[in-house]
């Protein structure tokens, strides 16, 4: 009976997760520096997706309960590997270079690198399309708060400013 | 960047992604018919063999003192080495307390925020093992070689009595200079030789840098709290 019960769960989970899981690896590319890192972190969310379904309760909708979790593994990962990279002298030596594929995304790269964690989330899932209520939902802060991030963030980006650091940041 | 222009790379991601949706969908189809892979309790695990560790060290070192009365540098040392355990076992279970506050499907700005807390508790715990090292680490050497001697022998020796007094106070003098002053030391040389890896992480460690970033990162996403 217990693994009927767990054999239908799976199934709903990765009924779930197939319908989300383009979302999954838009977080993983917006955290993970390397595609190395990004298979890692993939693995990681799904394990932790997984691992914390039980207590999905459906209440709230799936997208907003798979963000929070993404996210939150997505951040500590990075943490953990700006860790890691601190204590490794031969850095710039096992750092990938950049695909082919992925040239043509650098400046995309280079913008989600610039930013701290908090502002990284709210752009990608602004750029997901979800609603500042949405976004404080699975953020955990106020959706005026929210907006005033939002607004915040694209004004740097629109301003000559930003350009020029992030320039000097790229050189 | 203007938005239009951020929006279309994020359209050129999609396309890229669709790519690997099909290797991905099967990864995670194995990780989770996999049940051997369980990584949910990596935060917890060196708490946990901390905690086991100076246990251990806290039994020994206990059972050592009622053996060491009479000699003040067997006592020093037993009391030191006990004291040093006590501490790692109370930061280790902060540490597990602050795990136990981690929900992995609750709201993202919270729970960084327990991480952080969870990293300074980390990074301040290893500030204070590298600081006390010197003083702990000779206490234990000193108490673990006389039980071990007294133990071949098969009665307690002093071993001490074979050495000079002036040396001991020594040790312990510097293992108290060094909590003292180690973290300025550690600042003046990272100051002076700008290190790399492995070594800037144990000075930055050592003299709080390591410590102070993650009071840094924490107050970020307090500050995302308040707007």
């Amino acid at each position: 009976m217990a693994t009927m019960s767990t054999v239908t769960e799976q199934s709903r989970f990765l009924e779930l997760f197939g319908q989300h899981r383009r979302a999954i690896m838009k977080v993983c590319w917006a955290y993970g520096r390397t595609e190395h890192d990004r298979d890692d972190l993939f693995q990681e969310i799904v394990v932790r997706l997984w691992q914390a379904f039980a207590k999905y309760d459906g209440i709230r909708p799936f997208a907003t309960w798979m963000y929070r979790v993404a996210l939150n593994v997505a951040i500590d990962d990075r943490r953990r590997r700006a860790r890691r990279r601190a204590a490794s002298i031969d850095d710039a030596a096992t750092s990938e270079p950049v695909a082919p594929d992925e040239t043509s995304l650098c400046d995309l790269r280079d913008l989600l690198d610039s930013l701290d964690e908090g502002d990284r989330a709210i752009l990608l899932l602004d750029l997901e399309g979800q609603c500042d209520h949405d976004i404080g939902d699975i953020l955990g802060i106020s959706a005026s708060n929210v907006g005033t991030r939002r607004q915040r963030l694209k004004a740097r980006l629109r301003s000559e400013e930003f350009r020029h650091s992030h320039g000097e940041q790229k050189s | 960047m203007n938005d239009d222009a951020l929006r279309q790379q994020w359209l050129r991601l999609e396309r890229k992604l669709d790519a690997v949706l099909d290797v991905q969908a099967e990864i995670a189809r194995r990780s989770i018919l996999e049940p051997t892979r369980r990584r949910l309790h990596r935060h917890a695990f060196w708490p946990a063999v901390d905690i086991a560790f100076g246990l251990v060290v806290a039994f020994v070192a206990g059972s050592f003192l009622p053996q060491s009365l009479g000699d003040w540098r067997l006592i020093g040392s037993a009391a030191v080495t006990m004291a040093g355990s006590v501490g790692l076992i109370v930061s280790s279970i902060i540490q597990l307390n602050l795990i136990g506050r981690i929900d992995w499907d609750g709201p993202v700005n919270p729970m960084q925020f327990e991480l952080e807390r969870l990293k300074i508790a980390k990074l301040r715990q290893l500030k204070w093992i590298l600081l006390l090292a010197p003083l702990v680490g000779f206490c234990a050497l000193i108490a673990s070689i006389h039980a071990l001697v007294g133990w071949i022998a098969g009665q307690p020796v002093n071993v001490l009595d074979k050495v000079d007094s002036t040396w001991v106070v020594a040790n312990f003098a510097f293992g108290i200079v060094f909590a003292i002053f180690g973290h300025v030391a550690a600042r003046w040389i990272t100051a002076k030789f700008a290190g790399q890896g492995s070594w800037k992480r144990f000075l930055d460690n050592l003299a709080g840098r390591s410590l102070q970033q993650a009071k840094n990162d924490l107050q970020r996403w307090k500050d995302m709290t308040n707007g």
